[in-house]
Order: C-alpha cells, then structure tokens, then sequence
C-alpha cells in the first residue's frame, strides 16, 4: 500500500467521525499552544527583567561598605557605627578617580543616602523611598535622565545649590499635575529649588524606582546628613561592557590596603554584569519549568489520541477482518490506522501552532510573551510525535486482529 | 479466459479436523474430513447449522487453520505460510463473498472494488479501469460512486462478487451469498456465479436453499463436521446446469 493511498484511507477515517476527531486534536493542539504560550512568557519575563536591570547601567559596579557576607541594601551601614576603616570616604572616591590605577575606570560617583526625609510643599507633606545626595556624573552612571529640567552640575556640587532633582511618584504625590519646576520645596526645613523631573523608569520588581529625590552631594552633608557618615555607596562606571572586569579588579587592588579588618575586606562590588547573568539564568529556570508544565498537557492529549484509537479499532474491528480477508497485510493495517493517528496529531499541532501564535500577541499577567522560533518547532513536533507513539498499540491491536475473529465480531 | 483448465485439483483436505475448547466441552466443528475439489467446478455445500461449513469455508478461505490435517491450495500446504504469504494467497488466489456483503461503510463501491488492488500494489489509472471493468460487469457501473448505505441488498452483493473477482482468483468462496436477499437479487446473483463458472473459475459455495444448489455441478451434505452426502449432478467439464447463456457476454465476466 501506498503512503498516498494509506493517507486516503487515514483522512477517510477521520472525516468518517468529525466530532470525535476534532475532539481527540484538541488534546494535542491545547498541549501544543501551551507549551508555545508558556514558553512565549517565560522569555517575555526575562526580556522584562533584564531590561530594568539593563536600565541600572550594566557597565557599573557598585561599592558598598560591609563585609563579605554581609548582603544588605546600600544604606544598611551608615552613621557613627562602622569603624573607620568599614567606612567608605570622599578619599575613596578620590583614589578611585586616578587614571594612573585605575585606566579602566570612566566615572566614579559617590553616593550619600538621606534618612528620614520629609519634602514639604505647600502644607503637603512627602517622604520619598530614597533621598540621595550624590554628584553629577550619577546622572550618566545610573541611566537617570531628566524629562523636564535638567539635572544639576558640578557647579551647584561646588556652591552647594540648594537644588533637586525629583522623581515622577515624588512630583506626583507633592505637586499633582501643575509643574514643579522652579518650585522651591523645603526638605527637612531647609528650602531647595526643583531643578528637574527624572525620566520615569517604573517598578523594578521590588521598588518603585520612581519614588526619589536627588540633590548635590555636597549640599546634602552640608544640610541634611552631615560629613560623619561617610559615603553610603560609590557607583563606578567603566569604560565599556568589556572593561568591568577589569575595572572589578582595580577597584579591589585600591581600595583593599585602606579596608581590611582581620583579614577580611570590608567592602562589597556589585557587579551589574554578574547580576544580569544571574538572573538570565534564573528566568531560564523559571521558563524550562513553565514549558514542563506544558508538556504535561502535551502527553495527555497524545493519551486522548490512543483512547480514541482504541475505540475506532474496537468499532471497526469487523471492517478490519474485511480488509484482512481481501488481502491486507499486518503492515498495511498498520499503516492506515498509524496515519489515521498521525492526521490527528498533524492537524491538532498545526492548529496548536496557530492558536499558540495568536495567543501569545497578547499580554499575560503583565508580561508581553516573546515568542521562540525553537519553542513552536519542538512543541509541533514533539505533539505529533507524541500522537504517533501512542497510535502504534492501538494500530498494532488492529494489525494483529486474527482476520476469523475479526470477521466474526459483531 | 485466463487460465487454461486443467484436471489438477485445486483444493485438497486431508484428514482436516477443527476442534473448539478442551477437556469435557471440546466441540468438534469438523471431524477428520477429506475432500478434493477440482479446478473449474462448482460445488454447493448444505447442511443445518452447526454442521461445520462455515468452519470449513473458513479454513478453505485461510482465514482459520485447522487443528488437524493438511490443506494444500493450488498445491501449496497452506499450514506452512506466515502472515504475508497468507494476506497474497487471500488477495490473488481466492474470492471471498459473505453473506451479509461486508462492504467497507461510507466508501464508494468503486473504492471497495479498487481495495483489493490497493493491497496488490496496483497503479492507480489500472486499478480503477479494472475496477470499473468488474462493476460493469455485475452491471452496476451507473453506481460506482454510489456508498453500500445507497445500494440496495442485491446491488450490494454484487459489488462484493465484483470486489472478489477483480483480482482475478481461480476460487470464488461464497458464503450463503443469497442468505440476506429476495428472490429476484438472488437470482441475478447466481446468474453471475454460473458466467463465473462458465469462464473457467471454481466456486465453492455454502447455502440452504435447494433452488440455489441446483445451481452447482456437485453437492456436499455435511452433518456434525463429516461429509454425508456427496453427489455430482453434471460433469466437471459441462455448463452448469442452470445456465442460461442470456445478455451477457462472457466477455464481460472475465473483464
């Protein structure tokens, strides 16, 4: 027998039951699309992810104070409680700044983190998530353009401007929807002129990045924390992606010497780079478990198939002792009912394949699914593979019907 | 016609016997039975239910084995063939017909004409040609395309006579062919076995019906799995003696 007559036969057989073999594809094609879906958001999510970590700079490094181990977030240690040589000073920051050693190095930007802020305007009253007080270049460090005003310079740094620079969830909660440029706020009592309004960057997962308020550094530990503290944070920018590295290491050559108690560094880098690696790898973890959830629903509707298999052998027991009877080979009977298992599977993946595709244009629980060229392969082609497995004990019952019995069966 | 006929027997039984179950409940379908059928003869089986001719038309059509004995076809001892040897002996040597047609359901009687071919191999522009040649034959070819569910009884059952020959098999097996069918389809059907006959081919087939075994040339009575009755009413080589040389040409038969 033919594959072009077996194929006949096989498209025979399934139009002969339409209900029942568009209900026995909807196995496969629910599996199919979502394994694509699933698989589409996963990759939306780490797309998402990455992007906001991709927007904290991923040339910087981050130098905290503290030990090791101790993994807290950037103002954890600061005021009179550190030893002197857990903290981190504008010497640092200078040392940093020495092309000589550090070549690798373009910008260095300290970063001071007010606590207890309270910014007042008009009788309202705010205090924004974080207040820092740090220098220009962090504009460019950080990716923290301005979208109305502009960011204030090394010249407010020298005078020590009272001015400030405000983030979208600070503007919107003090000033509404009138401008706040040009406003003279006043922080902790101390009057500051609204220099600027940030570009809005949205939530990162864990905080608005939008609730801020950042003024001159120096304006900063004049008014508001004080010299004491010392530095909460120095964000170093190198020179190109490929250079953080080495950037890592000179940063750790100067200031190892000055921050060392018993052995152990008293300082941490934050590598941006490492961090985007970790969490690629994470969101990987998070897809491969989606799409094993999907295959699940992949393999229970290859067991829909041979349920329904097994029923069409059973009602055409006797037309199968005809074929039988008139010449047909175990192979031949074996073919027809492989290929009617195969038609199902073909068709109920291509339209999974469709249904997944439209599925994923729109936005899931917030996520915008990316879909993958390898995901829609691999999910058509393991669900046809997977109809065809479980069509071959349902054919091979067929194909080794005795052709006496089978005639007989009624 | 195809073949030239021949004294060799086509069908040999020896000492054939066919039991069902064990012990204190064995049934014994057919005991120990011998039998010789010539090429080019028409042998009607009778008997009551239960006689064992069923059993025996199975058996002769290789559908079942024997528990006992030697059957050789054509020569060949059938008890020796695997699977596919077995599927080319039912496809090219024998035509089987039964007695409630079994047409394969929601398929064309052209396409259930064609299927023998189908498992023979055969190309497609052939096999419909042949099988548009083997309806006309049974004069059904103005209902080629027409399903078994749009056919009457006695169409049906031509289309299965069609389906049977179009392979061209020296044996023809009828199962109580006009079992299900009015007097009139009858008739026209046995008419088709005596061409068939006339054209060279052995037919064995199995009815209850006196009228339908005056049809043959040679009568088997079987009771409780044995031959009792063997008579032979016309001569191997004569026409059968109900033959009536009408419309149709042989020609048409042989297709």
């Amino acid at each position: 027998m033919s594959i072009r007559e077996a194929v006949r036969m096989a498209l025979q057989g399934v139009l002969a039951n339409r209900t029942r073999s568009l209900l026995t594809m909807l196995g496969i094609t629910i599996g199919v699309a979502s394994v694509i879906i699933l698989v589409a958001v996963g990759h939306g999510s780490a797309v998402a992810v990455q992007s906001r970590i991709e927007n904290l700079g991923t040339n910087t490094l981050t130098i905290s104070p503290g030990g090791i181990g101790a993994f807290g977030g950037g103002g954890a240690q600061r005021g009179g409680q550190s030893s002197a040589a857990a903290q981190l000073t504008m010497k640092d920051v200078q040392a940093l700044q020495d092309q000589s050693a550090a070549p690798d190095i373009a910008s260095v930007t300290p970063v001071v983190q007010g606590q207890s802020i309270s910014i007042t305007y008009n009788g309202t009253s705010y205090s924004p998530a974080s207040f820092i007080g740090t220098t220009p270049s962090y504009e460019q460090a950080r990716k923290a353009p301005t979208e109305a005003g502009s960011f204030f310079t090394q010249q407010d740094e020298t005078d020590r401007s009272r001015v400030v620079v405000l983030g979208e969830t600070v503007v919107l909660n003090l000033f509404g929807t009138t401008s706040p440029l040009g406003q003279t706020v006043k922080i902790n009592g101390t009057s500051f002129l609204v220099d600027g309004v940030l570009t809005a960057k949205g939530s990162n997962g864990f905080q608005d990045q939008d609730d801020i308020a950042i003024a001159p550094l120096t304006t900063t530990q004049a008014t508001l924390t004080g010299v004491s503290g010392g530095i909460s944070q120095i964000v170093v920018e190198a020179k190109s992606s490929k250079t953080v590295d080495a950037a890592q290491a000179e940063v750790t050559a100067i200031l190892t010497p000055t921050h060392t108690s018993g052995g152990a560094a008293t300082f941490r880098v934050l590598n941006q780079a490492s961090l985007l690696q970790t969490t690629a790898s994470t969101t990987h973890t998070f897809t491969v478990l989606l799409a094993a959830v999907a295959a699940i629903s992949l393999l229970v509707g290859g067991i829909g198939v041979m349920n329904i298999m097994l029923v069409t052998v059973t009602e055409r027991t006797r037309e199968i002792g005809v074929r039988k009877a008139i010449g047909a080979r175990k192979g031949d009977i074996l073919g027809q009912f492989l290929t009617e298992a195969a038609t199902l599977s073909i068709f109920g993946g291509a339209l999974g394949v469709l249904v997944g595709l439209v599925g994923s244009r729109f936005k899931i629980v917030g996520v915008q699914p990316v879909t993958q060229a390898y995901a829609i392969a691999l999910a058509f082609g393991v669900g046809t593979t997977v109809g065809l497995f479980f069509g071959i004990y349902p054919a091979n019952r067929a194909a080794s019907l005795r052709p006496i019995d089978a005639l007989r069966y009624e | 016609m195809n073949r030239p006929r021949s004294k060799r027997p086509t069908i040999i039984l020896r000492g054939v016997a066919k039991t069902y179950g064990s012990g204190e409940i064995t049934v014994h379908a057919l005991r120990e039975l011998d039998l010789v059928i010539e090429r080019g003869d028409y042998v009607a089986i009778m008997g009551q239910s239960g006689s064992g001719k069923s059993t025996m038309m199975n058996i002769i059509g290789c559908l079942d084995a024997p528990t006992r004995g030697r059957y050789l076809l054509d020569g060949i001892d059938v008890s020796q063939l695997d699977d596919v040897d077995l599927s080319y002996i039912r496809n090219r040597k024998i035509g089987l017909i039964f007695q409630s047609f079994n047409l394969i359901p929601r398929t064309s009687a052209l396409r259930n004409v064609e299927l023998p071919m189908i498992y023979a191999r055969v190309k497609r522009p052939e096999r419909i040609e042949r099988a548009q040649a083997a309806l006309a034959a049974v004069g059904l070819a103005n209902r080629a395309e027409h399903g078994p569910q749009e056919l009457s009884g006695g169409q049906q059952q031509r289309v299965a006579i069609a389906r049977a020959v179009v392979t061209n098999p020296a044996l023809i097996l009828a199962d109580e062919p006009t079992g299900n069918l009015d007097t009139t389809s009858s008739q026209e059907v046995m008419q088709i076995f005596d061409r068939l006959n006339v054209a060279g081919r052995t037919i064995v087939l199995i009815t209850h019906e006196r009228e339908v075994a005056e049809h043959a040339k040679r009568v088997i009575v079987l009771r409780d799995g044995a031959v009792v009755s063997d008579l032979r009413n016309t001569a191997l080589a004569a026409l059968p003696p109900r033959f009536e040389p009408g419309d149709v040409s042989r020609e048409q038969v042989v297709a």
